[in-house]
């Protein structure tokens, strides 16, 4: 069962493809002018064929694909979800709020082996610091105007 | 008692009503360019920067948010506060001529301009070796030659290509505008004889000097910086035009507000030396204020469209 | 001439000594481009004579173009758009235990290529600037499909999957407000994509974001470490250096000269320059498992870039790459004229540069062993878990200081995430990268050359009748061609095994 499903990931992702190009397709019909239309055109061709070539030959030969990678996969889809729920609450609670609590969930998420009171202490103080040194160096030294979150303005 | 009283309110509230007016600016003002570093719109702003400094004692912050040739910038410009402590630089055509021809997020008339402060006037340039000695020339092989005259230009429904359509419309001509990533490109292309001639600005004779050969220009009357050159109007065809810059401030502004930001803008705009500086760079001045807005949008709004419309970029 | 000494002031010495150190840190840490560290110090230079300020920036460029290479050979993520191809080999080098040479390679590479552009930059300034004029829209786009036949070297085996990527990448880069054409694609009403695919934001996604994605998820250590860290394995580098050196040289070259186009920079210039070594290699196929010379090509390329990058810009008032637009802006509001008047008018001040320029490039060889060494050690050393959360910070902040956008940070992730994903099914990044970076310069090569084409009615001969499009159309097809010459003429003989 997940033999037949391994085989056909690379399938899935060129059908994806294939059909995201004729979206995109459709969506040119709004561009007035050739000037726009053409090159992202001639480029949906070529990877609508490619992809479609991709689809054919891989059903065709069904290739075995790599095994699955190892490690845990709930941890890889948290990290995904954490990084976005932070963008998602930098609006409200500011850049640096934002970074902290991005870099102790981060922490946590990484932990494998058991950590004692003191080490887990010890690598969110570092984290804290590092949070606040990077918000820091970047507002101050590199001017760049961090969000500072709807919540405290 | 009360009558001391409520005299004593109402001087406190008039003197403070006053002080807050005269105070302006308290704290730095943020000057957001919606384009990246090292453009015409960056190097004005820091001319601003630091006459604001010199006049009013604040800083004045300069910082980028480029994106969409300005639509990000100009898209978000109403999610500031306005309090009058943030400032955005708006540009023509290029306000009036994104929403008309794309699916941006903003449409002219949201965006508060309080003060459009100077321009880049149009110029016609060739190379020096051109064989186009004067604007004649230049109509005459045009005339001849149909459709053959490529021009380089920054960018399409730009400055650029609005004065290669108009100007093809009174001389009755029909040449090929060729859209460049920005000034820099144009005027490599020409001096690379990649087009015959380029639509550029005065500001690009300034900068590449000898190397350029301005045929005319778009001012009202000729520029202080090149007194040999003729303007359009003078040779017949009525083309003043050009890029415009302008200041906006977040349509949350109250209208006290928007004309105390216009008049500090046009002390800067007044300084003898801020006017020598840009007019040096080979830009033109311009003091459109908070007054006089209304009627200039309606009318750059007007030559546009109907500009844009004739060549069949927009419907 | 003897203005060059002028650079040998203590101040100026000084300037660049700490550009060279600001422009390393700043180059390395994704998300902080060259462009972004000349940006910040622009007002600081108003306060300065021009030569002075010039050499600051020089040096800040500098050192920013070769820190990139830190993050691409410890994280497998460029630090700046021109490390791209030093993730190719550099990365794999790292995982192996040879972290340590690879940086130290790359800064030898660096100093070396940076040195060739600067004696460019002396030497050759006007007639260089001259062969900058040449090459016109239709060049421009030969060179970007050059640049793309890079994508089968890139496919990781299978060329259908990597075709696919380069055409995905190639839309993407489409996405937004176009410049040629003056409307908006590919938006679906969004505001988001108003942008479009920020490219430096897209290149953190693809290639960080998958590291991290499987750091998490197991106890394994990041990198290996072979027993004690050897030092900086110079004279084993040097070696190396040596007897590489004209690959090295070829790379320098090769990088001045595409520094000196206006609009490529040193992104491309790693990347033609690596296809070039790949091409010229005898076992091409080994590239992008840690040969040294890839990372060697790359880093030299991508420091020629800025002598090379100088040239148009300061001969021709016309910036070679992006963080020379800023510089060029700077100088024009300190009133310093740019344009052939300023070799001989105020020929004291461009030589005093020049000579700075060479000066930090010299000077990046002590500062950028030591940074690297430290950079290494940290990298090895600390623990897993501070690692992730570090990494993940700096994607975060560094994606959204590029044009102040919490958008590009949802792209960014995004991006990321698809791209592991694509690369779990055989679709590997670099070929989507590519499309990304070369797709609006191939656009525009193409419309621009189509429209003069058919205004002078001469389309054949624009695309195909011009000298050097000739040449870089010869050395597509060579690219293209030569692998498969080279396996039939080695199959027509008997005695001889083909190459594996």
């Amino acid at each position: 069962m997940s033999t037949a499903k391994r085989q056909f990931g690379g399938v899935i992702i060129a059908a994806l493809l294939a059909i995201l190009g004729g979206l995109l397709w459709v969506d040119s019909y709004s561009l007035l002018d050739p000037d726009a239309y053409v090159f992202p055109r001639v480029m949906i061709i070529g990877m609508v064929t490619t992809a479609t070539l991709v689809v054919i030959r891989d059903l065709w030969r069904a290739r075995i694909e790599q095994a699955q990678p190892p490690g845990d996969a709930l941890r890889r889809v948290l990290l995904v979800l954490l990084m976005l729920l932070t963008v998602a609450l930098i609006p409200f609670i500011g850049m640096a709020l934002g970074l902290v609590v991005l870099m102790a969930a981060a922490i946590e998420l990484s932990r494998f082996e058991s950590w004692t009171l003191r080490q887990r202490l010890i690598l969110h103080g570092f984290g804290l610091v590092m949070a606040i040194t990077f918000a820091v160096v970047f507002r101050e030294f590199l001017y760049v105007p961090l969000p500072t979150g709807s919540l405290w303005s | 008692m009360f009558k001391n009283v409520v005299k004593t309110l109402a001087c406190g509230l008039l003197l403070s009503a006053t002080a807050a007016h005269a105070q302006y600016p308290e704290k730095q003002v943020n000057y957001i360019i919606p384009f990246g570093p090292g453009g015409e719109s960056d190097i004005t702003a820091r001319h601003q920067q630091s006459f604001f400094k010199d006049k009013f004692g604040q800083d004045l912050i300069v910082e980028y948010k480029p994106g969409g040739g300005g639509a990000v910038g100009w898209t978000q410009l109403n999610n500031y506060g306005g309090d009058g402590y943030t400032w955005m630089g708006v540009n023509l055509p290029h306000i009036v001529m994104q929403p008309l021809t794309g699916k941006v997020g903003y449409s002219t008339d949201d965006l508060a301009s309080v003060y459009f402060f100077h321009f880049t006037p149009d110029a016609l340039l060739v190379s020096e070796d051109s064989d186009f000695k004067t604007l004649e020339d230049f109509v005459a092989y045009a005339k001849s030659n149909p459709g053959k005259l490529t021009l380089s230009g920054s960018g399409k429904a730009s400055a650029n290509h609005l004065a290669q359509i108009r100007f093809d419309q009174m001389a009755d001509i029909k040449t090929t505008y060729v859209p460049f990533k920005g000034t820099g490109a144009a005027v490599a292309a020409l001096l690379g004889d990649q087009v015959l001639a380029e639509w550029g600005y005065t500001s690009t004779a300034a900068k590449q000097g000898d190397q350029v050969r301005m045929l005319a220009v778009a001012m009202e009357q000729r520029h202080p910086k090149f007194p040999d050159v003729p303007t359009f109007k003078e040779l017949g065809y009525d083309l003043v035009s050009g890029a415009y810059r302008g200041i906006a401030l977040p349509n949350s502004a109250s209208e006290e507000l928007r004309k105390e930001v216009s008049a500090k803008i046009d002390q800067i705009n007044q300084d003898p030396e801020f006017r020598a500086r840009l007019e040096n760079d080979g830009m033109a001045m311009l003091d459109v204020d908070y007054e006089d807005m209304p009627a200039f949008m309606e009318q750059m709004k007007e030559t546009y469209t109907n500009a844009a419309k004739s060549a069949g970029l927009v419907q | 001439m003897v203005a060059l000494f002028d650079a040998l002031t203590p101040l100026n010495v000084l300037l660049a000594l700490l550009g060279v150190i600001a422009g390393t840190i700043v180059g390395s840490l994704p998300g902080l481009t060259a462009t972004m560290a000349v940006a910040v110090l622009v007002p600081l230079t108003f306060a300065m004579e021009p030569a002075p300020a010039l050499i600051l920036m020089g040096a800040i460029y500098t050192g920013a173009i070769y820190g990139g290479a830190y993050s691409a050979i410890l994280l497998n993520t460029p630090g700046t758009p021109s490390a791209i191809a030093t993730t190719f080999d550099g990365y794999p080098m790292a995982k192996r235990g040879d972290g340590d040479l690879a940086i130290t390679l790359a800064c030898i590479a660096s100093v070396a290529g940076g040195l060739v552009g600067a004696l460019a930059l002396l030497l050759l300034a006007p007639p260089l600037a001259e062969v900058a004029l040449a090459f016109g829209p239709v060049e421009y786009f030969w060179l970007a499909i050059f640049g793309l036949t890079l994508i089968s070297a890139l496919s990781k085996g299978d060329l259908l999957k990597g075709l696919t990527g380069g055409f995905l990448g190639l839309l993407l880069s489409t996405v937004g407000v176009a410049q040629i054409s003056a409307d908006v694609r590919f938006t679906f009403g969004s505001d988001v994509l108003l942008g479009g695919i920020e490219v430096v934001s897209a290149l953190i996604g693809l290639y960080c974001i998958p590291v991290l994605i499987d750091l998490v998820a197991t106890p394994d250590r990041h990198l290996d470490v072979t027993g004690q860290t050897r030092g900086f394995r110079l004279f084993e580098a040097w070696r190396l250096t040596m007897q590489n050196k004209w690959n090295v040289i070829r790379s320098a070259i090769i990088g001045t000269i595409v520094g000196i186009l206006p609009g490529a920079g040193g992104s491309i210039a790693g990347l033609v320059a690596y296809t070039e070594a790949r091409r010229s290699s005898k076992n091409p196929e080994t590239f992008g498992t840690g040969r040294y010379e890839g990372v060697q090509a790359t880093e030299a390329a991508n420091n020629a870039t800025v002598g090379g990058g100088f040239v148009p810009t300061l001969v021709l008032g016309i910036p070679g790459t992006p963080p020379d637009a800023v510089i060029l802006g700077a100088l024009l509001v300190q009133g310093v004229r740019v344009g052939p008047t300023l070799f001989t008018e105020q020929g004291s001040v461009v030589y005093t540069f020049i000579g700075g320029l060479l000066l930090a490039t010299i000077l990046m060889l002590p500062v950028g062993l030591l940074l690297g060494r430290y950079a290494y050690k940290s990298i090895i050393n600390v623990p897993k878990a501070m690692l992730i959360g570090g990494v993940a910070l700096l994607t975060v902040i560094g994606t959204f200081a590029i044009r102040n956008s919490l958008s590009d940070v949802a792209i960014m992730i995004t991006l990321g995430t698809l791209g592991w994903v694509l690369a779990r099914f055989g679709f590997s990044a670099s070929p989507i990268v590519l499309g990304l970076i070369l797709g609006p310069i191939a656009e525009q090569g193409f419309v621009q050359a189509w429209t003069i084409g058919s205004a002078t009615e001469n389309l054949t001969g624009m695309f195909f009748g011009r000298p050097i499009s000739l040449a870089i159309i010869g050395m597509i097809l060579i690219s293209l061609f030569l692998p498969l010459v080279k396996d039939r003429l080695a199959l027509r003989r008997p005695n001889q095994e083909p190459q594996p």
